[in-house]
């Protein structure tokens, strides 16, 4: 049998070490990391908050036998653990839905309302705040205080729809055409926006201002039992799209000659941005930069390996959503912060400062 | 085996092939060459898949729009004529992204990048940043990724193809040796190899079959010496071509064929 | 530990008088300072700005979007809060940790205002306090009654809301201001539409009202009378050229708490300041 010259090599370095370039063992050392950042803020957002219940009482009273009083009780089960998980959940999808559309569109300045599930879920959010008196009395029985983020959530899907329709031809779904389109529904929904705002009475107004500001007051388990599902599925199914994104950086051709089936992932990818991001919204209203900045932040620091990048932008994202809450809710106490601002504030000066470093981001 | 047949394309509603056919045998280099617009890259690009046409394409044996594209990357590799990169990757883990399939799955996978990186001169480079190369580095890097992905010219029997659009058009003419030196060595290791070449020297030195096209039709096909006369090449470049003749003047020639391989 | 033995304390005690009292809702802290209970308070929102000594309170935001925590904080044993108070979580949380959550009409009429005293009192425990200044402002209502009869041809009277970049935002009926207008003797100029609407030049000019009245601010909400003769509209009103301009403080004219008689006392004789001096 002829030696094949191709595998006849052998690297001079031994095995063990890596290789020049792969940022694997920072990728992994990195993600190591988030993990134990989640679960400390997760603890401190547990055991911090107005109410000044704190988590070493609640555990001494545990351990020594005796039931909590009742307003521990509630602050703890009723208000700081569904806040906790919603903080999380929606910190994540956020960051994993910017990741992936940054991906898809080979941008790193996409963001997830690129596929229109902002514009929609902001419309739908509004139409539900100004016009929900006009429902029938039964459909406001059923949906009672939910009917805004339900809304919410199915605006953002319709709008999805009316994009993908737009983009895709015989099959092919054109991201470039998806921008444009996206830009045009997103005037479209901001003029329905305005005829509203301008319909609306003072009450109307304040609430409408208040949701496009976002914020984790309302999490609740009932609005965990409805929104939960679909964040968590998208969560799982992200890492499907990881190689799929890391072959579609060279573009969609090499990507298919690699062997990705590129529609199927485009499919596939925006469902998991429709689902997570309008689930999100849907709970905890407009909430901006998780999005932009998260994957930024660790294409920096461990590079643009979507197997690593994904996981990675879940963890930080669900960390940092969890310390801007507790900034908007104990700055201003007994009052509270709308979590947007928080993250505006933060996020703005964080992401001029990475772009004017310009590192990360190609030159186009 | 290789057997393209009545491939029509239009692009924009105009035709651009017509009644184009290629046959390429593994084992063997099959060069395309044309002036520009004869279509040699559509040619190219409706065999591998990535434009809409007519007719029929068979890769060893199997009609290739039968396959499914994992299976598909399994026997083929394709270096597109131009690259682009939307992140920065590092040369490592661009050329890493050729781990695909049956390859990833060896015992020494991890290895292989740095392998393929050597076998295509940019040893030492995996730890730059895709970007900062030069044209003709990223060309070379592109190269050591198509090459992980068909890493082995024959696999049980069954030979896997590489298809190159211009891979030689960035680099200088000592890497241009010395990377159509590589894709002979696959073709000798049984494997098959479809380039499409700008370069008539190159062609002439290392191609064992030619297809010349011709505003979207074959020319001609066969082996240099039926492809490559003077009346062929004169008819398709649209200027009086001779070959294997001396210029008339006394001015300086460097021909690669004149080069010492190392 | 001591928290826990408190609340079963006072939980034990037999419908003791709560005082740890968060209110939300200017008129109602009005109303509860006006009962003289104001010791028993330990919180407010945003709307509760009269008298002063009502900001000294934590101050819990926006009546719509209240913190449940922020709220827990503060520890209270009862929350009175206008009707519009949310939102629904927060009031769900207090009512799984047992503090009561009153709501508490906001309608803009007498009767209302009656009736919040009467409700706030009774939550409060302090019946005789409430039935006393439920007789003094039924006298005072009754006053202003028998002045606005003196009325023989009301004037038109227009509430400004704001005037921001020159587009004036004007109050239709089922308002506050529109209420006070009428309690007051007149009649709102704009009677065709319900709420706050910017409204067109033209609709200014047909309207012609009498009176133009606004609450008194600072910034670029607030108009001087130099910017009212100069606006394209407003200048051609009857009222801009009579200089018939009333400025009233925003929380006494449309709180709807214990001055409210007295407020529109003070509308009807800015309205009618003829008739005013012959009655007294």
């Amino acid at each position: 049998m002829v030696a094949l010259p191709f595998n006849s090599r052998r690297p001079r370095r031994p095995p063990a070490m890596a290789a020049a370039g792969d940022r694997a063992l920072r990728a992994r050392a990195t993600i190591t990391a988030l993990v134990v950042f989640v679960l400390a803020a997760s603890i401190l957002s547990l055991g911090v908050g107005a109410a000044g219940v704190s988590l070493p009482d609640v555990l001494w009273q545990l351990a020594s036998g005796e039931a909590l009083g009742l307003r521990d009780r509630v602050v703890l089960f009723d208000i700081r653990l569904p806040r906790l998980l919603t903080g999380l959940l929606v910190g994540a999808s956020l960051a994993v839905s910017g990741a992936v559309m940054q991906g898809l569109f080979r941008n790193p300045l996409a963001d997830p309302g690129i596929v229109g599930v902002g514009a929609g879920a902001g419309l739908g959010a509004v139409l539900a705040i100004v016009l929900g008196a006009m429902l029938p009395p039964a459909v406001l029985a059923v949906a009672g205080m939910h009917l805004v983020p339900l809304a919410a959530f199915l605006g953002g899907w319709a709008s999805t729809l009316v994009l993908y329709r737009v983009s895709t031809r015989r099959g092919r779904t054109s991201v470039a055409t998806m921008l444009l389109a996206g830009i045009a529904l997103g005037a479209l929904a901001g003029a329905l926006t305005g005829i509203l705002v301008y319909i609306a009475d003072d009450q109307q107004l304040r609430d409408l201002t208040f949701w496009g500001l976002g914020s984790l007051a309302g999490a609740s388990w009932a609005k965990l039992a409805a929104a939960a599902p679909i964040m968590v599925l998208a969560l799982i199914a992200a890492p499907v799209l990881a190689r799929a994104l890391n072959g579609l950086a060279l573009g969609e051709a090499a990507a298919s000659h690699m062997g990705i089936s590129v529609q199927r992932m485009k499919n596939l990818a925006i469902l998991t941005v429709a689902g997570a991001t309008g689930a999100a919204v849907a709970v905890s209203g407009g909430i901006g930069f998780i999005g932009i900045v998260v994957p930024h932040l660790l294409r920096l620091a461990m590079g643009p390996d979507h197997r690593y990048l994904l996981p990675a932008a879940a963890l930080l994202g669900a960390g940092l959503l969890l310390l801007a809450d507790m900034i908007a809710r104990l700055v201003i106490a007994p009052a509270e912060l709308p979590i947007g601002i928080v993250t505006a504030v933060l996020g703005g000066p964080v992401f001029l400062w990475i772009l004017l470093r310009r590192r990360g981001i190609v030159d186009m | 085996m290789l057997d393209a047949k009545n491939i029509d394309v239009a692009l924009g509603g105009k035709p651009v092939l017509h009644n184009a056919r290629l046959h390429a045998k593994a084992g063997r280099l099959t060069v395309i060459v044309g002036p520009n617009g004869s279509g040699k890259t559509t040619l190219l690009r409706a065999v591998t898949g990535d434009l809409p046409h007519s007719g029929s394409v068979h890769l060893n044996g199997q009609d290739t729009r039968r396959i499914p594209a994992w299976a598909l990357a399994e026997i083929r590799a394709v270096l597109p004529q131009a690259s682009q990169l939307a992140f920065p990757f590092t040369v490592h883990e661009v050329v890493r992204l050729g781990l695909v399939g049956a390859t990833a799955l060896r015992p020494d996978a991890a290895q292989l990048p740095t392998c393929a990186l050597e076998r295509v001169g940019l040893a030492g480079y995996g730890g730059r940043y895709f970007q900062e190369l030069s044209g003709g580095e990223q060309a070379r890097a592109q190269l050591a990724r198509v090459l992980l992905q068909v890493w082995q010219p024959v696999v049980d029997g069954v030979p896997r193809w590489l298809f190159l659009d211009e891979p030689v058009a960035a680099l200088d003419i000592g890497h241009q040796l010395q990377v159509m030196t590589l894709a002979r060595e696959f073709a000798r290791a049984g494997g098959g190899v479809v380039a499409v070449m700008h370069d008539l020297n190159l062609t002439a030195m290392f191609a064992d079959d030619i297809t010349l096209m011709l505003d979207g039709q074959v020319l001609a096909q066969g082996g240099v010496g039926d492809v490559l006369t003077d009346a062929n090449l004169s008819r398709a470049y649209g200027c009086a071509l001779r070959v294997c003749a001396l210029p008339r003047a006394n001015e300086a020639f460097i021909l690669p064929q004149a080069a010492e391989i190392a | 530990m001591i928290r826990a033995a408190l609340l079963t304390a006072m939980l034990a005690a037999p419908a003791a008088a709560q005082d740890r009292v968060v209110v939300i809702g200017g008129g109602l802290a009005e109303i509860v300072y006006a009962l003289g209970q104001e010791h028993r308070l330990v919180g407010r929102d945003t709307t509760a700005s009269f008298p002063p000594a009502v900001n000294d309170l934590p101050d819990l935001g926006y009546m719509r979007a209240l913190s449940p925590e922020g709220l827990l904080q503060l520890d209270p044993d009862l929350i009175l809060a206008s009707d519009g108070a949310g939102p629904l979580e927060t009031i769900q949380i207090m009512q799984a940790a047992d503090v009561p959550f009153v709501q508490i009409t906001e309608a803009p009429s007498m009767d209302a205002v009656l009736e919040r005293v009467e409700q706030v009192a009774q939550h409060l425990h302090a019946q005789d306090a409430g039935a006393q200044l439920v007789e003094t402002l039924r006298a005072d209502f009754a006053a202003l009654a028998e002045q606005t009869a003196q009325v023989s041809t009301p004037r038109r009277v227009m509430f400004v809301l704001s005037a921001q970049g020159g587009r004036i935002n004007a109050a239709g009926r089922d308002t506050g201001a529109s209420a006070m207008i009428q309690m007051a003797g007149a009649v709102n100029a704009f009677d065709d539409f319900a709420g706050y609407r910017l409204l067109t030049d033209e609709a200014i000019a047909a309207a012609a009202p009498d009176v133009i009245l606004m609450m008194d601010r600072d910034g670029d909400h607030a108009l001087s009378d130099a910017q009212i003769t100069g606006h394209p509209a407003l200048g051609l009103t009857p009222a801009a050229q009579n200089g018939q301009v009333i400025r009233m403080n925003g929380i006494y004219l449309l709180g709807f708490g214990p001055r409210t008689a007295q407020a529109a006392r003070d509308l009807h004789k800015a309205i009618y300041p003829a008739l005013t001096h012959q009655g007294g």
